[in-house]
C-alpha cells in the first residue's frame, strides 16, 4: 500500500507538472502564429529557404568569383560569403575554395572549376544540396547519413550520403568520380546505367554520359590525393609581411601586408 | 572477554549496515566538495583535499562511480597529487539523473581509506547531471530559435586567421527580428560589426593572437538580453602545416623521477620510483601512448607495483591495450578492473559491428611459504606427529586468469544490443601447494634428521598441515545488453541481463571418478558434455551456482536461478521533467569475479523525477526506492527497505548569487520480524530490546529465531556556496551541514547519529599571484545508543605565492585538529538461572558498563611544497610533511609521521 501510495504520488506530481509545462509551452509557442502548432522547431519552411543561405565560402585563395543568381557580374569571394540557392563559384587558375554548408559538410573546390550551388534546406539537420560540377573538380566531405547530396556533371550524377569522394568534370566533358569513405551512386546521365561506387574505387564516365568503367586505387594514390587537397588547404593561409614607415616626425609606424604565395 | 564481545558486536552493527563511529584517532581526513552539477557528455574534475595522509603513501587512488541508481560501479584511476586526489568523472551524454560516485585510496601498508568513509557504495556522493538542452530551454521568442554552429565548433582549435565566426538559425520566419540579435565575440559586442542576416550570423575577425576565447549570442525581447548560446574555442599560432607537422612530431609526454624518505606509523621506508607517460603519433589516423612505473616497492609478494601499459589506436575503428589495462564490457561482467594482459577492440561500419577481446590475468601467483617442517611429538609412545603452516604473511594467490569478449551490434546512438561473454578462473597449478606428504619437495624435508624422514616416509599419514589454503575459484558469466533511444534522446531505455556461474573450488572436476565418490551416476554424455564445458567452467559439486541437481544419485539439469541478474531503467525526458523507472533483480549468487561492487540478494524498483523551473535555476528531485533482500525466499526473514528522496537546489545564472542545495532522506528498514518477549528478562525487568537473542519460548521448548530488524533513518543536508568579491579578494566560500540520525526499535544499543558542518573559503588577490585557503570543520557521532561519542574539531590554514614570473611556486599549509572519543564497553550478561530450566545463554543480554573513558588527542600538520620550473619543461618539485599527534589526557605515544620528497619532472 505505502508502495502504490509513494509512486501514485510520484506520477500525480509528474503528471500535473508536466501538464502545466506542457500548456505553458503550447502557450509560447502560440505567440507567433497558429501555423506554429503545425511546424517542429528547427524545421524549415519551404518559403524561407529564398533567405537562407546553403553554404558560405569558409576559405579561399585568390581568385575565386561568385556570381550571385539573378544579378549580373561576378563579385570577387570573400570569407563568410553566403551562397544560395543557383549561385556560381568560379575559380581561376590559382584558385581554391573550402565551401562549407550548413550541415557542417564541406567541399573543396580546385582550381579552374565552376560549381553551380543549389539545393535547400529541409531542417536543422538536413541539407539537400545539388552541386552542378560544369569544369574542374571537387572534394566533397558530406557531414552524415542525414544530408543528402548530388554532384552532377555534363555526363553524370553522383548521388551522396555521408562519403568523402571526389568528383572531377573534365574539358572533354568525361567525368571521374574518386571514392575515399562510403557509397556513391552514379548515373551515366545518356545511357541511364547505374553503379555503385565503393571506397577505395574510381569511375570513369564518357562524354558521351554512356559508358561507365571502374578501376581501383591503391591506398597509396589515395593518400597523394588528400595530400594534393591538403597542400592546396596551406595554401590559403596568406602570408604577412610588415613594412616600417617614418613619417615627418620621426615616428615609425609598422603596417601588414597580406598576400598569397603563388610557388 | 567483554571487551572481545564488544567488538565483535561492533562488527556484526557495521555488517548489519549500521553507522559506526568513524576511525579518526589517526588524524587521517579526505574533505571534498561535491560539485554542484556536472553537464551531461562533459567531464568534471573531482578535487579530495588529503590530512593525515600523504600522497606518497598511496599506491593506488579509484574512484568508483555509476549512474544513480546502477548496481555496480565502474572504476577509473585518480591522480594522486601530494596533498590531493583528482579523479575525472565523466557523465555519459544520455545520461540525465544524478552520478553516484567514491573513493578508494590504497596505501602502500595495504590498508584501504575510503571517502565517504562509511559504506561508501551504499552510500555514496551524488551530484546531478544537468542536461545542455535544459541549459538551453528559454522562453518567449528566444525558445523559438535554433541553430547550427558552423564555426568556430565548440572546443575547436583554429589558426589564427582563421577565425571566422558563422551559425545558422532556425526559427519560423517573421517570429524573430534579425535587429535583435546581439555577437558578443571575445568579450566584446561586436553586432555591428557583424553580418546579421535573417537565418545566418557570420563575423570575421582580425588577426587574433592565441589564447580561449568566448563566444555568446543573445536575442533582445521586451528589453531583456537572453542567451541562445554561448561556447568557447582557442587560437593557435600554428599554421595549417605546422598542425601536420605538430601531428607527426616526436611525442608527447612526461616523466617524473622521486625519491622519499617518510617516517608513517614508526615505520621508516626510503622510496624511489619513476614514472613515463608518452603519447604521439604515427600517422593522422595511427596513435600511441604507453605508461610505466617503476618503483622499488615492487616485492614478489605482493601484486605487481611496476606497473606498465600501451595502446595503439587506427582511427576509431582498431584499439590494442596491452600491459596493465583496465578493461570495461558491461556491468554485470568488468568495468574498469586491472588486469594484466590484452585488450583489444575493432569497429566496423561507423561503430555498427563492434568486437572486443579481453585476456590476461587480474591477480599474479604469488607462492606459498611455509615454516619448517618439524617433528612435534617427542615422546616415543605416541605416534609421531610432522607438521608444517604458512610462514608470517606467507599465504599465496593462485593466478587469476581472465578471459572474455563483447560483441555489439549498433553505435549507441539510437540502438545497441551487446553480448559478453567472460571467463575468470585460478590456475591452481601456478603455486606449488602443500597438503599432504607427498606435496613435500626434498628441500622441505631436508630440515628432519634421517630417522626423522625414515619415519615420515613411514607413516605419511603423521604428516599434518597447520592452516588450510584458499581454494581456487572459478566464474563464467554470460550477458547481454540492450540500450534504445528515441526522440533525440528524450526516451531511453537500458537493461542487461547476466548469468553467473561460481566454482568455489575447482580443484577436482566432475568425472567418472570423482562420480565414484560422491556415490553419483554419470553416464558418459554427461560426462563428455561437462568436459566440453569445462573449456568455460570446471564443474563439480562445489558450485554455488548449479546448473544441475544430484537426485537419487542421478544429476538433472536445472534453471541457476539464483545466479540470474537484471537491471532495466528507463529514462523520459519531457516538459522540463526526468522521469526515471528502474528494475533490478539480482540473485543471492551472482557474483563476477572481475567486479566486486556488484550487489548481491537484492530485487527492487526505484522511480524518480526531477523537475526544473524559474529558467532552469531551480530544481527538485522527488525519488522513492523499495528494495528487498532474500529473493528466493531461501531465509527466514526478509528485510525490506525503503527510501524516500527529496532535493531542493537553486543554481542561478548570476554568478553573484549563491548556490542552495537542500536534501533530505527517508529510510526504513524492516525485517518483519518481531521482537518476543523474553520472560526471564521481563523477570528481571531488563529491557527487552536488550536481549542477545531472540527466542520463542513455549511450554516445554525454545527455538532461536532471526534477529528482529526495525531502524529508521533520517538524513537532512544542505550546502551553500558563494562567490564574492571583498576588499579587492575574489573569493570563494561555501557551507555544508549535515544531520543523519538512525533509530533502531528493536535494538537498545542500536541507535546512531551524527553532525558534521565545514566551512571552506579560497581566497585570491587580484594583483598578486596569492591564494588563501581556510577550512574549518566539526563533527559530532553518538553511536551504539550513545555509548560511544565522537567529536573533531579541524582548522586548517594555507597559501600559495608564485615567484619570479611563476617559475617558482611555494604552497605550505598548517592544520590542527581535536579529537574527543568517550566510550563506554558494551557487554553480555547472563541472569542467574536453574540451566535445567532453560539455557542459561537464553537469558543473555547486552548492558553498558559502568566505566566511561575520554581520550582526547591533539594533531598538528604542517606541510609545504615548492616547484621550481628550471625550463619550459623541466621543473623540480621539493614537498614535505610533518605529523605530530599527542595523547592530551592519556599516556600513550604516538608515532610522529614525515616525509620529504624530491621529484624531477621533465615534460616533452
Amino acid at each position: 500500500m505505502t508502495k502504490l501510495l509513494s509512486i501514485s504520488t510520484l506520477l500525480f506530481i509528474f503528471g500535473v507538472t508536466a501538464v502545466f509545462e506542457g500548456t505553458t509551452a503550447l502557450e509560447h509557442s502560440g505567440e507567433g502564429s497558429s501555423e506554429s502548432f503545425m511546424m517542429k522547431q528547427g524545421e524549415v519552411n519551404a518559403n524561407d529557404n529564398d533567405d537562407r543561405p546553403l553554404a558560405i565560402v569558409r576559405r579561399y585563395r585568390p581568385e575565386v568569383n561568385i556570381f550571385k543568381a539573378g544579378s549580373p557580374g561576378m563579385m570577387a569571394a570573400e570569407r563568410a560569403q553566403q551562397l544560395f540557392d543557383s549561385d556560381t563559384l568560379v575559380t581561376a587558375e590559382d584558385g581554391y575554395a573550402v565551401v562549407q554548408f550548413m550541415d557542417n559538410s564541406v567541399a573543396r573546390v580546385q582550381p579552374n572549376s565552376v560549381l553551380i550551388v543549389s539545393g535547400e534546406i529541409t531542417d536543422q539537420q538536413t541539407t539537400a544540396a545539388r552541386l552542378a560540377l560544369e569544369l574542374g573538380e571537387v572534394f566533397l566531405d558530406v557531414n552524415d547519413d542525414d544530408g543528402s547530396y548530388e554532384v552532377s556533371t555534363s555526363s553524370a550524377v553522383a548521388a551522396v550520403r555521408g562519403t568523402e569522394f571526389i568528383s572531377k568534370s573534365h574539358e572533354d566533358g568525361r567525368s571521374t568520380f574518386t571514392g575515399f569513405t562510403g557509397e556513391v551512386e552514379i548515373t551515366a546521365l545518356n545511357s541511364g546505367e547505374m553503379v555503385t561506387m565503393l571506397n577505395n574505387t574510381g569511375i570513369d564516365v564518357d562524354a558521351d554520359g554512356n559508358e561507365i568503367s571502374q578501376f581501383e586505387l591503391t591506398e597509396n594514390e589515395l593518400a597523394e590525393l588528400r595530400d594534393e587537397y591538403e597542400q592546396m588547404d596551406q595554401r590559403t593561409e596568406s602570408e604577412t609581411i610588415r613594412l616600417e614607415f617614418e613619417n615627418e616626425d620621426g615616428e615609425i609606424r609598422e603596417i601588414e601586408l597580406r598576400y598569397y604565395d603563388n610557388n | 572477554m567483554s571487551r572481545v564481545i564488544c567488538g565483535l558486536l561492533l562488527c556484526w552493527i557495521i555488517s548489519a549496515g549500521w553507522f559506526a563511529v568513524p576511525n579518526v584517532a589517526e588524524a587521517q581526513r579526505i574533505d571534498h566538495q561535491p560539485p554542484a552539477g556536472i553537464e551531461a557528455g562533459e567531464t568534471e574534475q573531482l578535487v579530495f583535499h588529503l590530512t593525515g595522509i600523504s600522497g606518497a603513501e598511496i599506491y593506488e587512488a579509484v574512484l568508483f562511480y555509476r549512474e544513480e541508481g546502477q548496481l555496480s560501479y565502474d572504476r577509473t584511476r585518480a591522480e594522486v597529487d601530494h596533498d590531493e586526489v583528482v579523479a575525472e568523472l565523466f557523465a555519459p551524454e544520455h545520461h540525465t539523473g544524478a552520478m553516484e560516485y567514491y573513493l578508494v585510496l590504497e596505501l602502500q601498508t595495504d590498508e584501504q581509506i575510503t571517502y565517504p568513509q562509511q559504506l561508501p557504495d551504499e552510500e555514496p556522493l551524488s551530484v546531478i547531471v544537468t542536461d545542455q538542452r535544459e541549459e538551453e530551454s528559454l522562453t518567449g521568442i528566444a525558445s523559438q530559435i535554433d541553430y547550427n554552429i558552423l564555426s568556430p565548433q565548440p572546443g575547436e582549435e583554429l589558426m589564427s586567421d582563421d577565425v571566422l565566426l558563422g551559425v545558422t538559425l532556425f526559427y519560423e520566419s517573421g517570429v524573430a527580428n534579425p535587429d535583435s540579435f546581439r555577437v558578443y565575440f571575445a568579450g566584446e559586442d561586436v553586432t555591428e560589426q557583424a553580418d546579421i542576416s535573417p537565418f545566418f550570423i557570420s563575423y570575421v575577425p582580425r588577426s587574433m593572437r592565441a589564447g580561449y576565447y568566448t563566444v555568446e549570442i543573445a536575442y533582445v525581447e521586451e528589453g531583456t538580453e537572453a542567451t541562445l548560446m554561448n561556447w568557447e574555442f582557442s587560437v593557435t599560432e600554428r599554421t595549417l602545416a605546422e598542425e601536420e607537422e605538430q601531428i607527426r612530431r616526436m611525442p608527447s609526454g612526461r616523466l617524473e623521477l622521486d625519491g622519499r624518505n617518510q617516517n608513517v606509523a614508526g615505520f621508516h621506508r626510503e622510496v624511489y620510483s619513476g614514472r613515463l607517460r608518452l603519447s604521439g603519433n604515427l600517422s593522422d589516423n595511427i596513435g600511441y601512448s604507453f605508461n610505466g612505473l617503476l618503483t622499488n616497492q615492487e616485492s614478489a609478494r605482493l601484486q605487481p607495483r611496476n606497473r606498465f601499459g600501451g595502446e595503439l589506436y587506427i582511427s576509431d575503428w582498431f584499439r590494442l591495450d596491452a600491459g596493465h589495462v583496465y578493461p570495461s564490457l558491461n556491468s554485470l561482467t568488468i568495468t574498469g578492473r586491472r588486469m594484466y594482459g590484452v585488450n583489444a577492440e575493432v569497429s566496423l561500419w561507423g561503430g555498427n559491428l563492434a568486437i572486443e577481446g579481453v585476456y590476461g590475468n587480474i591477480a599474479r601467483g604469488i607462492s606459498n611459504q611455509y615454516t619448517a617442517l618439524q617433528k612435534i611429538s617427542e615422546d616415543e609412545d605416541q605416534d609421531p606427529i610432522f607438521t608444517m603452516g604458512f610462514d608470517q604473511g606467507g599465504r599465496g594467490t593462485y593466478e587469476r586468469r581472465i578471459g572474455g569478449g563483447r560483441l555489439s551490434i549498433g553505435s549507441g546512438e539510437r540502438f545497441q544490443f551487446g553480448l559478453n561473454a567472460l571467463k575468470v578462473e585460478d590456475d591452481f597449478n601456478s603455486i606449488d601447494i602443500v597438503e599432504e606428504f607427498e606435496d613435500l619437495s626434498n628441500e622441505d624435508l631436508q630440515n628432519l634428521s634421517t630417522e626423522e624422514r625414515s619415519l615420515l616416509e613411514q607413516n605419511p599419514e603423521s604428516f599434518q598441515f597447520e592452516g588450510s589454503h584458499p581454494n581456487p575459484t572459478g566464474n563464467f558469466i554470460f550477458a547481454t545488453d540492450v540500450q534504445a533511444r528515441a526522440d533525440n534522446n528524450r526516451i531511453s531505455f537500458n537493461t542487461d541481463a547476466g548469468l553467473s556461474l561460481v566454482n568455489q573450488n575447482i580443484r577436482n572436476p566432475l568425472d567418472q571418478e570423482r562420480a565414484e565418490e560422491l556415490g553419483i551416476d554419470l553416464d558418459s554424455d554427461i560426462e563428455s558434455t561437462l568436459d566440453l564445458l569445462s573449456n568455460l567452467i570446471i564443474i563439480n559439486e562445489n558450485m554455488s551456482v548449479r546448473p544441475f541437481d544430484i537426485e537419487d544419485g542421478e544429476i538433472a539439469p536445472r534453471m541457476p536461478t539464483e545466479g540470474l541478474g537484471v537491471q532495466s531503467r528507463l529514462n523520459l525526458n519531457y516538459f522540463d521533467h526526468n522521469l526515471q523507472v528502474q528494475y533490478r533483480w539480482m540473485g543471492p549468487a551472482y557474483e563476477s569475479l572481475a567486479n566486486s561492487s556488484i550487489r548481491r540478494d537484492i530485487a527492487g524498483f526505484r522511480i524518480s523525477d526531477r523537475f526544473r523551473t524559474l529558467n532552469n535555476t531551480l530544481y527538485f528531485t522527488l525519488g522513492y526506492e523499495n528494495l528487498n533482500d532474500n529473493v528466493l525466499d531461501t531465509r527466514d526473514a526478509t528485510t525490506n527497505t525503503n527510501v524516500y528522496r527529496g532535493n531542493i537546489s537553486w543554481y542561478p545564472v548570476d554568478q553573484h548569487l549563491p548556490r542552495i542545495s537542500l536534501n533530505t532522506r527517508y529510510q526504513v528498514r524492516d525485517n518483519e520480524v518481531e521482537r518476543l518477549e523474553n520472560p526471564y528478562l521481563a523477570d528481571a525487568d531488563i529491557d527487552q530490546n536488550k536481549a542477545v537473542r531472540n527466542i520463542l519460548f513455549t511450554e516445554d521448548d525454545e527455538e532461536v529465531l532471526t534477529r528482529p530488524r526495525l531502524t529508521s533513518t533520517i538524513n537532512f543536508g544542505l550546502s551553500v556556496s558563494q562567490q564574492f568579491e571583498f576588499l579587492n579578494l575574489s573569493h570563494d566560500a561555501s557551507v555544508t551541514f549535515n544531520r543523519l540520525n538512525t533509530t533502531d526499535q528493536v535494538h537498545y544499543f542500536g541507535d546512531f547519529s551524527s553532525n558534521t558542518f565545514s566551512f571552506d573559503i579560497s581566497s585570491r588577490f587580484r594583483d598578486q599571484p596569492l591564494r588563501i585557503d581556510f577550512r574549518t570543520n566539526f563533527i559530532t557521532t553518538e553511536s551504539m545508543g550513545g555509548l560511544n561519542a565522537l567529536s573533531i574539531a579541524g582548522f586548517s590554514t594555507g597559501g600559495s605565492y608564485r615567484f619570479l614570473d611563476d617559475q617558482l611556486m611555494v604552497r605550505g599549509e598548517l592544520a590542527y585538529t581535536r579529537n574527543t572519543v568517550e566510550s563506554t564497553p558494551l557487554t553480555i550478561n547472563t541472569l542467574d538461572v536453574d540451566p535445567e530450566e532453560v539455557e542459561p545463554v537464553y537469558t543473555q543480554y547486552y548492558e553498558a558498563e559502568d566505566v566511561t573513558t575520554e581520550e582526547v588527542t591533539n594533531s598538528y600538520l604542517m606541510r609545504g611544497h615548492a616547484q621550481y620550473d628550471i625550463s619550459g619543461n623541466h621543473a623540480v618539485v621539493l614537498s614535505f610533511r610533518l605529523n605530530s599527534i599527542v595523547a592530551a589526557n592519556f599516556d600513550q605515544e604516538v608515532p610522529n609521521d614525515n616525509y620529504v620528497q624530491l621529484r624531477y619532472v621533465l615534460s616533452f
